[in-house]
């Protein structure tokens, strides 16, 4: 009989009537209303959420949401409760409990195993731990934080009913599992297992194994998540398609826009094509001609997921003969995983996203990045995310687009919100109106304290500190006008009537008493043209390099190049549900997109001279560059977590976890402001040194929508020199796909071409095959080292030592993270499945390759 | 010439906010040439050409070092954790671990009554130390630094004007001044800076041929279809950072250059960030912010609490020998009186000890330290009580401190930068130089 087979009918006989078990499950149970207290002496009361695990391995958890979508937080503490049916075969075992948090484990009702509750007290005075002893030789070692406990058992052979319970979120850590679970190994052995109903879930507790299971779990709840969200807000979403109908119907009552002809011989791909084509014909000037489709490939795939494509990637569209292969490519990469998280460096600027992972204090946010890069994977209509933002509900801390709502050490902080909405959704610079009247703009420093009760949902008061001296050289200067005197309480009301009044349609609005969700629908109201007009603008500048209208961030009363286009767009935008991904496609499909560059259009214009005859020359964003040298190395990013406290002891508030990125919008400021060694995280900083180079923000205490991109010196020195690329995207490591590549490949020449279209998504010319032809072929026939055998990645795992906020301030801390910071100066370590001589060569290649101006900008 | 800065063109929008605001200037200056430009003109103006910011991170004790009080238990009863001893300037104390600053005590100047509202906060107050500033919602602050290379630029070509030893953090940075406004960092006098020291593992044979495959593609790309002015800006970069790789800048790395009993003088990691620092000055680099963060020497660095105070001393000695040499050989190389000396820290601490013996935090007063820099030393500024917990006389707030430094290279505190939005923001929050340090 099949172990499987056998297992269910045993669990059928012994479960009577009990469905639950006999799907194999780990029932976990959420109980929140639980004392916070380190202390076990509570009645739990009935669970509020439940669902099923496979195993009795616990580190990751779905996310709970709200009625409207966003991630919302549980209540905390609560009782993280796991049932499950376990068969183990008969005679001893050794059963081994982990945990970060006090848990205990029953055997039917019978407690056999418990850990305790950590010390909040950690003032960073702490030994460092000595690396742990292992009970076993392969057993996965114990993590930072984390206890265990041990006790034999003796089996029966029969079925039993194990209870894990644990209280998660205590005084206000945060709520994480760690590596939470129960495993067992029969006696005499050291195989230690995950206790888990079916026999193939039992996961091995070894260092790759278990890491393979947190990613995994990590990933289904991931997935879940995306079906849990829409369950959560069926509701919200007819509210939408409601609000999306209505959209439609305006669009209808507006008169239409004219689609202009144009000349004969005009290339019109779409109706872009007439807007600008018109304009051109009208100058006199002609196009430039289409790029070629590996040029195109790079730039869309840039564009729409903010790397270059792979080199599959690039052999299969090169062989693609298909007329409509363009467009084939543009929808492929549209739904591509990569177009959030290209998403999510845009709007963390925008929106100044701004989280600290230690004590964070200078103008800082909750992580609300989660949040944005839910809505782009969700493809959520702008008009929804929008009024998400300003509603600032749901997890401050993890996530939800409450962390909008934070700002730390800002005495007015909806005021500063209020600007940043404005910014972004309407095209209105008002940070000048924070302390006086705009002097270049049309804004009173009450629109600006209008907009901010909005949000504050009550008067807003004027502080000290939102003034100038009235004896400034400023005011005497340039005319300033301070019209609000500190103190001053300004009301809650929309200042800017001239683009929709509050007539609402029946339906909108389900608090007219909310202001701050009237203002969200007023943001948002299809008659509101600014805002549609302000995000396709955005979204024009972002793939021709300049905006209709410039700044995209500032255009209030200034006129753009193409006012039809930009109606046209708009429209398309408002008609189609707020679809970002629809303008985009209009957008990319056009021939106007897909043009050459040309150097005049690098240099810019006034609106009037604007026409849009070829593609201008952008460099890479920080994001963009720093992510495709890690694809085109086939490596992970391999560095630390964002986290100061590994160990899970101190408050949420003051030390969050971003987690380990992947991604390098997932990165945030290393906030080694105290300057301690021992705070230091070496591996990521080498990459945040390049991504700060090439002018990515580490802290975004203002709004911000175009970077300086102007050339430094730093910026080849670190790609030149940094570890990133020396140790790192240039070493051939056995972690990375240029080993595998390099041993597989029949001749020097196809090694060139497959590094050319990683690295370059092109073939080398004659010249260039001919030079690196040159360079790899000595000692190619032999390159494969005799020693052969892999060794570990360096970066594989966590150090033994941790050190963590706890024992930051001991010395031996201080002398782990220098040498730390030795190691990683060394990067990855070379494979030893190449002859080095041979190896050195092929990095070399890799080297120039990545250093290639050609690598930096879009082509 | 800053190279951060190649291209060190001014942004069309920038200029036309220049030219306007000096237009609209013109006929409003002619009629108030009165209170405000007579404060400007009796600014002092210093001949200092340099600046070496020492940070004490952690906020050292300056009842502990500079500001000596009478002796506490370590338990109950508050007061200095060490006797104090005599100095070159009469009069004036400071703890038995600076015996050698103590005598040459008169190059130095020390302020003993800076003081600020951020308390319990490293970072808050850090920052405040760096930009002068609170944080703003609306304004990122450029770090003093960042302003002094924006004002000044470099000494020489091919110099970068600002250098870091220590961790790279926003607090350092250029703010609102941007990118090319920033430093250099190093966290290992070693390793060199970031970026710019040709790996160690790589030897020249290799690198000559990487920057020749490099050429190739250059050469193409550049001369081809990357002709661009985008493209070419970024490859002039590349040659220009390739001529900092190798050039004199790189050279004045090479501590084992300097005699030996030179280095040993200096002492131990700080002391050699510091030796690198008078290089670096003779290299013509302008400000350069030493950090002192030897935490494994205590394991707190300066911030002394609990276990951290029961080597503080270490760290007080270390700063000694490194600051004394300093002074001494950047005065035998006729470089200290255009040399600054800035020693700042976040914070001071109170007199009273924790349950283990060591110290709080304290922002009501606490100590800065100038030396040389063409100022007149030899004195001590401001006045504390008997267990320096409040301030008797002359205090100094952080935006004096800076306009102090500002004065002493030559700045005008009081002028105005321009940020992201144009808007005028003065160099300091309405600070006024210290005028006693001025002869």
């Amino acid at each position: 009989m099949p172990h499987n087979l056998r297992f269910i009918l045993l669990a059928l006989a012994v479960s009577l009537g009990s469905f639950v078990s006999v799907r194999a499950a780990v029932k976990v149970e959420i109980v929140e209303g639980i004392p916070d207290e380190t202390s076990w002496k509570f009645t739990a009361g009935t669970p509020i959420e439940s669902y099923d695990e496979r195993s009795f391995g616990f580190t990751a958890m779905p996310t709970r949401y709200s009625p409207r979508g966003v991630k919302v937080d549980r209540g905390m503490p609560f009782l993280y409760r796991a049932t499950g049916t376990i068969t183990l075969p008969v005679g001893g075992h050794r059963l081994l409990l982990r945990s970060r948090t006090g848990s205990r484990l029953f055997i039917d009702g019978q407690q056999v195993l418990a850990t305790r509750f950590p010390d909040f007290r950690a003032d960073g005075h702490e030994e460092v731990p000595d690396a742990p002893l292992a009970l076993a030789p392969d057993l996965r070692y114990l993590r930072p934080g984390h206890f265990e406990s041990l006790t034999n058992f003796v089996s029966d052979g029969k079925p039993h009913t194990f209870t894990l319970e644990a209280i998660v979120g205590l005084k206000t850590r945060r709520p994480e599992l760690g590596e939470m679970g129960v495993s067992s190994a029969p006696a005499g052995s050291d195989d230690f297992r995950l206790l888990a109903p079916l026999e193939h879930d039992r996961v091995r507790m070894t260092e790759d194994e278990f890491e393979g299971f947190i990613a995994e779990r990590s990933d289904t709840w991931r997935r879940a998540d995306v079906t849990r969200r829409h369950e959560a807000a069926q509701q919200e979403e007819v509210y939408w398609k409601g609000r999306h109908e209505g959209a439609r119907e305006h669009v209808a009552t507006l008169p239409r826009i004219q689609i202009p002809k144009v000349a004969v011989g005009t290339p019109v791909f779409n109706a872009v094509d007439n807007f600008i084509g018109a304009k051109l014909g009208k100058a006199g000037v002609k196009p430039a001609a289409l790029t070629d489709d590996a040029a195109f490939l790079r730039r869309a795939t840039l564009d729409l997921t903010g790397v270059i494509p792979t080199g599959a990637e690039a052999a299969t569209f090169a062989a693609d003969k298909g007329l409509d292969r363009r467009a084939q490519a543009i929808d492929r990469l549209l739904t591509s995983p990569s177009w959030a998280d290209h998403w999510v460096g845009y709007w963390q600027d925008v929106l100044a996203e701004n989280p600290g992972i230690l004590k964070p204090m200078l103008n800082n946010t909750g992580p609300f990045r989660w949040w944005i890069h839910e809505a782009f994977s969700d493809n959520r209509a702008m008009d929804r995310f929008a009024t998400e933002l300003v509603m600032m509900e749901g997890s401050v801390h993890y996530g939800g687009p409450g962390g909008f709502g934070v700002a730390t050490e800002n005495d007015v902080p909806m005021a500063q919100k209020a600007q940043i909405v404005a910014q972004a959704f309407l095209g209105m610079q008002m940070s000048c109106a924070r302390c006086h009247d705009a002097p270049h703009h049309d804004f009173k420093q009450k629109d600006l304290f209008s907009l901010a009760a909005m949000l504050r949902r009550q008067p807003q008061a004027v502080p000290l500190t939102s003034s100038i001296p009235t004896n400034s050289h400023i005011i005497i200067g340039r005319k300033v006008k301070v019209t609000l005197p500190p103190g001053s309480k300004v009301a809650p009301a929309w200042p800017f009537a001239e683009l929709v009044d509050e007539k609402f349609p029946d339906g909108v609005l389900r608090d007219a008493g909310d202001s701050r969700e009237r203002l969200a629908a007023l943001l948002t109201d299809p008659r509101n043209d600014r805002f549609a007009k302000v995000l396709v603008n955005r979204l024009w500048k972002r793939y021709f390099g300049w905006g209709l209208v410039d700044p995209v961030d500032d255009i209030d009363g200034r006129t753009p190049s193409h006012p039809e286009l930009l109606d046209y767009l708009a429209r398309e935008l408002v008609s189609h549900d707020y679809d970002l991904r629809h303008v985009t496609r209009l957008v990319l499909n056009s021939h106007a997109y897909q043009r050459e560059i040309r150097a005049d259009a690098s240099e810019e214009q006034p609106p009037e001279k604007r026409l849009f005859a070829a593609q201008s020359r952008r460099r890479l964003s920080a994001e963009q560059l720093v992510d495709s040298m890690f694809v085109a190395a086939g490596k992970s990013m391999g560095v630390e977590e964002m986290n100061m406290d590994v160990d899970g002891r101190r408050p949420v508030k003051e030390f969050n976890n971003l987690g380990v990125p992947t991604r390098s919008w997932q990165f945030t400021s290393l906030s080694n402001e105290r300057d301690r060694p021992a705070l230091s995280l070496p591996r990521a900083q080498s990459v945040v040194d390049a991504l700060v180079g090439f002018g990515w923000r580490e802290s975004r205490q203002g709004a911000m929508t175009v970077r300086d991109d102007v050339a430094n010196v730093i910026q080849p020195a670190t790609v030149g020199n940094g570890t990133l690329v020396h140790g790192r995207i240039a070493r051939l490591s056995d972690d990375g796909a240029l080993v595998d590549l390099a041993l597989g490949e029949r001749s020097p020449e196809a090694f060139v071409q497959d590094v050319f279209l990683r690295f370059l998504s092109r073939p080398p010319t004659a010249k260039e095959r001919g030079v690196f032809v040159d360079l790899i072929r000595p000692g190619f026939d032999d390159r494969r080292s005799p020693e052969a055998g892999q060794l570990a990645p360096r970066n594989s795992s966590a150090p033994l030592r941790a050190v963590s906020w706890s024992n930051h301030l001991n010395p031996e801390a201080t002398r782990l993270k220098q040498d730390q910071e030795r190691q990683a100066r060394l990067g990855d370590l070379p494979t030893r499945r190449l002859r080095p001589e041979w190896r050195e060569r092929a990095e070399d290649m890799v080297w120039s390759l990545v250093n290639s101006p050609e690598f930096v900008f879009v082509p | 010439m800053n190279p951060l800065d190649p291209s060190a063109v001014v942004s069309r929008r920038r200029f036309l906010a220049q030219a306007g605001a000096a237009v609209s200037l013109a006929p409003s200056l002619a009629s108030s040439l009165g209170a405000a430009e007579v404060a400007k003109a009796a600014l002092p103006k210093g001949k200092a050409e340099h600046c070496i910011f020492v940070w004490l991170g952690g906020g050292a004790s300056h009842v502990d070092t500079f500001d000596p009080k009478r002796m506490g238990d370590g338990k109950k009863v508050a007061g200095s954790a060490y006797p104090s001893i005599d100095t070159a300037i009469p009069g004036v104390k400071v703890t038995e671990h600076l015996k050698n600053c103590a005598g040459v005590l008169d190059r130095f100047a020390l302020v003993r009554t800076l003081n600020h509202d951020v308390i319990d906060e490293h970072a808050a107050a850090v920052n405040r130390l760096h930009t002068g500033r609170p944080t703003s919602g609306s304004v990122i602050y450029p770090s003093i630094g960042s302003i002094v290379a924006h004002e000044r630029g470099s000494l020489a070509e091919g110099v970068p004007a600002y250098v870091v030893m220590g961790y790279p953090n926003v607090t350092r940075g250029p703010g609102f001044l941007g990118a090319r406004h920033g430093y250099l960092y190093l966290t290992d006098t070693d390793a060199g800076p970031a970026g710019l020291r040709r790996p160690e593992d790589l030897d020249p044979r290799r690198a000559a041929n990487r920057e020749k495959l490099l050429g190739t593609l250059r050469e193409d790309y550049v001369g081809g279809r990357g002709g661009d002015k985008p493209v070419r800006d970024y490859d002039a970069a590349m040659g220009e950072s390739f001529k900092l790789g190798k050039g004199d800048f790189m050279k004045a790395f090479q501590l084992d250059r300097e005699p030996a009993s030179l280095r040993q003088a200096y002492g131990g990691e700080f002391g050699q960030r510091c030796l690198l620092a008078r290089r670096l000055v003779q290299t013509g680099v302008r400000f350069m912010e030493v950090a002192f963060n030897l935490n494994f020497l205590n394991g707190t660095g300066w911030d002394t609490h609990n276990e951290g105070h029961k080597n503080q001393h270490l760290l007080i000695r270390d700063l000694d020998q490194a600051l004394a040499t300093l002074v001494i050989d950047l005065e035998k190389n006729k470089l200290l009186d255009k040399t600054l000396i800035v020693v700042a820290t976040e914070f001071g601490r109170p007199p009273e000890f924790d349950g283990q013996g060591g110290r709080g935090h304290q922002s009501k007063t606490f100590s800065g330290v100038f030396a040389g820099g063409g100022l007149k030393t030899g004195q001590a500024i401001g006045t504390t009580d008997d267990l320096g917990k409040t301030i008797v006389d002359r205090p100094v707030s952080v935006p004096d401190f800076h306009a102090t430094i500002h004065c002493a290279l030559g700045i005008n505190p009081s002028k105005s930068l321009y940020d992201d939005q144009d808007r005028p923001v003065p160099i300091t929050d309405r600070g006024s130089p210290i005028a006693s340090l001025f002869a």
